[in-house]
């Protein structure tokens, strides 16, 4: 009983699902792509740019990363504990996707990096009309892949849930889906590739598999969509199950992405505390939030401050803030006095864009205190107040002579004087899972003995473990690179092996 | 027709068509943003510029009305740059917190910026100090921070439903989208019928995350009442017409799905209210009881001159057991031409409703009258006092059979042997004493179970005699199974509710002489058995004369009937209600264990509808006793709309407000999907050559 019929469906119309659709159909496989969404380009249409090594933007900006530096780099970064195989054709492929792209009409600004140490990887999209980067800019190549498809007669689904991955006789032979007017369908096929962006709004599944508590001592991004659907048809359908992670970050709930100045100055590299008071971090990597969110994630409750005081915030008034990111692209602290009264006055709650996945208690949290005192900062945050009085004494030591503590800089050490605290606490944040399910360098997935299962393939986040343990800031626009690059894998040879009948 | 030509291809659009509409209707994409088909044009976002041979400056699409010979541009650099920078205008104010809104991939502006490329406003970011004006509500999410000021909410509000709460506000030289005065919407003449929210393109208007289930299709679940009906009774319209004093028309929509109305406006489990959206605002629409008035008060019953009864058959049909369900299945299949006899086991036919539910909630001339109703229109024979415990004979004498036994025997829970002197089963109880027994249960009486049957034995044994009255269960109180209303009636009749709470029997000479009573933290039922989480030290004793076991019923059907039985002797029944035996299908509580009068009446119509399949028949059951005329979208206003309380129904007047509390949440689904450019309609356009 089959409504429909194709040789490859791939489930899921993201960033490495409607890029293996077209490299699927571009060989000749007829496609159909199922997409709960409305729209194409899934997670990623938040995204800028992606990762490349030896593009021709790469040339002309004279980067000198070859792909054999980037190559043992990301093997060095992850012990060897990563499929080198996988790395290898990935990061080979990676400069020829971009030629690929903007055959198809798509731009790119140019080679960017993330923060002052990372490699110029990042791929930065250009948007209509303006020639510097942007958030959201890589929506744009998900419109120029959407077009390519249907020119190449893939037929998209929308609104369009899969529920299961058909096997027969070991290979998979249909997906079981429900469409957009709510009614079961089944549609043939030969091969599957899933890519469905991995469990980051799944609160039960980063329990299961991550072991954080989302809302309580995880706060990340909560795509609506990316439910964790497509990994568990695939260990339905028999594939092996590999260690997720997530790719931490940090974040200040509440503060982060609505009080972008608040949010960015207590990002910089000052004292960093945790609830016994005492200095982790060399506070200089803040601007890698992925070691952060690594080492915020270790301290008790998972949690850590950074305190400034006003002179602080004075000389940010003078010279501009030390940390300047792309996508918030806050360089000076003009709102901070704005911002400031607007939070303690309660104002943004509704605005916080917590209001709808937080509960009433996490909405109303507050996570930025305006203090007079150490006193009172050690009050409403809980921090040992003793430990915290040592700390800031000597940490201002440090600040008038070196840290031989951690070895943070001398220009980031700025002592904590003056006569108002300004106290952020940030919790461990993430873009969304990474990883789940086994697969080998042909983005075919593997059973739990290792072994391919016939037509099944998965591409993109679900399948990503080529960073260990923590995702590559080093490298960055991995994310979205690993997802168009092994989506356009995956499409490839699953067209291969269709042909291969 | 009108003939013109969009971008070098011939487009045929429809006399008085605005040129958006006719290029969308032809499958070309052009961008548009505050056009919504459904509501007036407003021009205000520039995105459907155009050009126009004969106009020296590019035109919106959606303001200009087609004329033969029009030579239309829509993809020109011209336009490009118009709607990129009126793009980027809307998105200077907007947040950039996509990733936190629920509307991410189901946004029309995120998709605009994917279709145009304009993911970046050069403009200077701006905060608006009003863009945190409006808070939200049980029925309404408001994120007014992500406001475009399409103004779609506006128009949907004031043009379509005639309401106009919403307006653009102006202060500190800003404008926003607010309720007159900045109201919140329940001091404001708001309709809740969430039309703003339907139209709005971007996660500035959601619905609440849990308002409506996701496990039914969008258009079902929007209305929430009827998809909570098991048998999808058209609720909102039976209100409406009952509310106008149309009684006659609102009996006629819902006796096109229900054989007993009149007892379900009695006893009904009214799930409709239970998921009537009206609830998250104060209390849900007193749906059991309009309809009540409604049968209660209409005397023309037009409704019977619009049924049907099919030319005979000559197929004949068994219905085992006379309850809901086999009257239901009853009247359908002898309406569809075949010859029924009931099999009744007891003296009267009615089932639970006769034997079950006590008679101060169900009168028994109800439920005869309403039995007699079903035989007037479809004569069918009841044969009451006979008992059937095998099936094969009836399969030698009738070419189908329905299986409608219901759920007789009651189920204790282990530690009540049922040679016990004084325990008694709950159901026994019913049957007795709506047989007219008065049997001697003493002064304190103990009825364990939180369901209505333990509710129905509780006020009984008060009625009857018993001065000290308790019902114990393990269910916290508000997790009771028992209908609310059962519950406040119990306690009100000086009934002890004892909730969260576990009883160890104590037994000597075949009595229970005690109940150790001991509070629960919480339980579980796991693979091991049920789990409980007890409270030390709050173990007391109740003695009690009687104990009723109210734990739930089931099949009493055993193997010797014929048919596969499953769990609780329950019969097995696969697709279209058929079971292990050919020709023989089942219904009611004998399918599903102890369920309501509403849920027998929509399986038995299931089952009638498959049976009748089986034996030849269309299987069309559906009836249509009303006309439905198109939904007037304009709702208007009414004084203190939020305010309005719950009513009891009891007169016209309290019906007529009763039911003008409704949302009309019905009206949502008409409104259009709005299409966005990746829609296959669109691309198909594409493929024939428009695109650019």
């Amino acid at each position: 009983m089959s409504d429909m019929e194709a040789d490859v469906i791939i489930i899921g119309g993201g960033a490495s699902g409607i890029t293996a659709a077209v490299a699927a159909a571009e060989k000749g496989a007829s496609v159909i792509v199922l997409e709960k969404g409305s729209t194409t380009g899934g997670a990623a249409n938040m995204g800028m740019g992606f990762f490349a090594v030896e593009s021709k933007q790469q040339k002309a900006q004279m980067v000198d990363l070859t792909q054999e530096a980037a190559f043992k780099f990301l093997m060095e970064y992850t012990h060897w504990s990563v499929d080198a195989r996988l790395v290898r054709k990935y990061i080979a492929q990676s400069a020829d996707t971009i030629t690929w792209l903007e055959k198809m009409g798509v731009e790119f600004l140019g080679a960017y990096k993330y923060f002052e140490t990372s490699k110029q990887t990042w791929h930065v999209v250009k948007t209509a009309g303006s020639d510097k980067p942007a958030e959201r800019a890589a929506s744009n190549l998900y419109k120029a892949l959407t077009e390519q498809a249907e020119d190449l007669g893939v037929q998209i689904l929308y609104r369009t849930k899969a529920t299961k991955i058909v096997m027969d006789d070991g290979a998979v032979s249909a997906v079981e889906l429900v469409g957009e007017d709510g009614v079961a369908k089944t549609a043939e096929c030969n091969a599957v590739i899933v890519a469905t962006g991995g469990f980051g709004n799944s609160p039960q599944m980063i329990h299961d598999y991550l072991g954080f508590e989302w809302g309580k001592d995880l706060h990340s991004f909560r795509i609506p969509g990316v439910d964790g659907d497509g990994l568990s048809m695939l260990w339905e359908a028999g594939g092996g199950h590999t260690k997720a992670t997530m790719e931490l970050t940090y974040t200040t709930p509440g503060v982060t992405d609505v009080y972008k100045t608040i949010s960015e100055t207590m990002r910089q590299p000052n004292l960093m505390v945790n609830l016994d008071g005492k200095r982790f971090i060399d506070e200089e990597i803040m601007n890698n939030t992925v070691y952060t969110g690594n080492s915020i994630a270790r301290q008790r409750e998972r949690v850590a401050f950074t305190i400034v005081t006003d002179s602080i915030i004075d000389d940010y008034r003078a010279k501009g803030l030390d940390y300047v990111t792309f996508h918030h692209n806050i360089k000076t602290v003009e709102k901070w006095d704005k911002e400031v009264e607007a939070y303690v006055s309660g104002a943004g709650v509704e605005a916080s864009g917590l209001s709808d996945l937080h509960n009433d208690e996490q909405k109303h949290t507050k996570n930025f205190w305006v203090c007079e005192s150490l006193k009172e900062v050690a009050e409403v945050t809980g921090i040992d107040y003793e430990s915290l009085v040592a700390t800031v004494e000597e940490y201002n030591q440090l600040c008038a002579t070196t840290d031989d503590q951690f070895f943070k800089p001398y220009k980031y050490l700025r002592p904590v004087t003056g006569t108002t605290y300004y106290v952020a606490r940030h919790f461990p944040a993430g873009y969304g899972s990474l990883g789940g399910v086994a697969v080998n360098d042909e983005m075919n997935v593997l059973d739990e003995a290792g072994l391919p299962i016939e037509g099944l393939y998965a591409s993109g986040t679900d399948a990503c473990g080529i960073f260990g343990d923590s995702y590559c800031f080093y490298l960055p626009g991995n994310t979205m690179g690993f997802a168009i690059n092994s989506g356009r894998m995956a499409g490839y040879n699953a067209n291969a092996y269709i042909e291969s009948f | 027709m009108v003939r013109i030509e969009v971008d070098g291809v011939a487009v045929e659009a429809l006399p008085g068509q605005d040129l958006l509409a006719a290029c969308l209707a032809a499958g070309i994409y052009v961008p548009h943003l505050c056009s919504h088909p459904d509501l007036p044009a407003e021009g205000g976002c520039r995105m459907c510029t155009v050009e126009v041979d004969g106009h020296d400056r590019p035109v919106q699409a959606c303001e200009v009305t087609v004329a033969d010979g029009m030579v239309v541009r829509t993809k020109t650099e011209r336009v490009e740059h118009i709607r990129n920078v009126a793009l980027e205008l809307m998105l200077a104010p907007h947040p950039k917190d996509c990733t936190s809104c629920r509307a991410y991939l189901n946004c029309e502006l995120q998709a605009l910026m994917q279709y145009t490329g304009v993911a970046h406003s050069r403009l200077r970011e701006i905060e608006k100090e009003t863009a945190r004006i409006g808070a939200s509500n049980s029925i309404i999410s408001k994120e007014m921070f992500r406001c475009i000021q399409c103004t779609r909410c506006i128009r949907a509000c004031g043009d379509l439903r005639g309401v106009s709460i919403l307006e653009i506000r102006h202060r500190d030289g800003e404008a926003y989208v607010g309720t007159v005065d900045d109201l919140p919407h329940d001091q404001t003449d708001c309709r809740f019928c969430s039309a703003c929210v339907e139209v709005c393109p971007t996660g500035t208007l959601m619905d609440p995350p849990g308002l409506f289930r996701e496990d039914v299709p969008r258009a079902q679940a929007l209305v929430p009442c009827r998809n909570g009906c098991p048998a999808h009774t058209d609720i909102p319209l039976y209100l409406q017409l009952a509310g106008e004093g149309r009684y006659a028309e609102s009996v006629s929509v819902f006796r096109e799905k229900l054989t007993f109305p009149l007892s379900l406006g009695y006893v009904c489990s009214h799930n409709c209210e239970s998921e009537c959206k009206r609830g998250t605002m104060d209390a849900p629409i007193s749906i059991r009881a309009v309809k009540r008035f409604a049968v209660e008060n209409d005397a023309e019953q037009t409704w019977r001159e619009r049924t049907w009864v099919a030319e005979p058959t000559g197929k004949r049909v068994a219905v085992v057991g006379g309850g809901p369900a086999g009257l239901t299945a009853a009247y359908y299949l002898t309406r569809k031409g075949h010859e029924v006899t009931v099999l009744e086991r007891r003296s009267r036919p009615g089932g639970m409703m006769t034997w079950g539910i006590p008679r101060y909630r169900l009168p028994q001339e109800v439920i005869d009258s309403e039995i007699a109703t079903l035989q007037e229109i479809a004569p069918f024979t009841i044969e009451t006092n006979v008992r059937v415990t095998d099936l094969a004979p009836l399969r030698e004498q009738f070419d189908a059979v329905l299986v409608a036994t219901g759920a007789q025997a009651g189920k204790r829970p282990p530690g009540y042997d049922p040679a016990l002197s004084n325990v008694v089963d709950g159901v026994d109880a019913c049957r007795r004493w709506n047989d007219g027994e008065r049997p001697r249960l003493g002064a304190t009486i103990a009825v364990l179970g939180g369901g209505n049957v333990a509710f129905d034995c509780a006020r009984s044994a008060k009625r009857f005699g018993a001065t000290d009255v308790h019902v114990l269960c393990l269910e916290p109180f508000d997790k009771m199974l028992a209908d609310p209303e059962e519950v406040r009636e119990a306690l009100a009749e000086g009934i002890t509710v004892h909730a969260s709470v576990t009883l160890t029997p104590t037994v000597a000479d075949q009595r229970v002489t005690g109940l150790d009573v001991t509070d629960v933290r919480s339980f579980a039922f796991t693979a091991d058995g049920l789990q409980l989480d007890l409270v030390e030290g709050t173990t007391r004793e109740l003695v009690a004369d009687t104990v009723i076991v109210a734990t739930g019923q089931q099949s009493d059907l055993t193997p010797e009937f014929g048919v596969e039985l499953g769990r609780n002797n329950l019969v097995v029944t696969g697709a279209d209600a058929r079971t292990s035996v050919e020709g023989v299908f089942a219904a009611g509580d004998s399918v599903t264990g102890t369920s309501t009068v509403i849920n027998a009446i929509a399986l038995a119509r299931a089952a009638a509808s498959s049976l009748d399949r089986y034996l030849g028949g269309d299987g069309d059951i559906e009836d249509t006793y009303y006309e439905r005329p198109e939904h007037d979208p304009a709702i208007g206003t009414i004084p203190n709309f939020s305010q309005l309380t719950r009513t009891d129904c009891r007169t016209a007047e309290a019906v007529a407000t009763e039911t003008s509390r409704c949302l009309h949440c019905e009206l949502r689904p008409d409104l259009s999907t709005v299409k966005y450019w990746t829609d296959a309609v669109y691309q198909s356009g594409a493929q024939q050559g428009v695109r650019a």
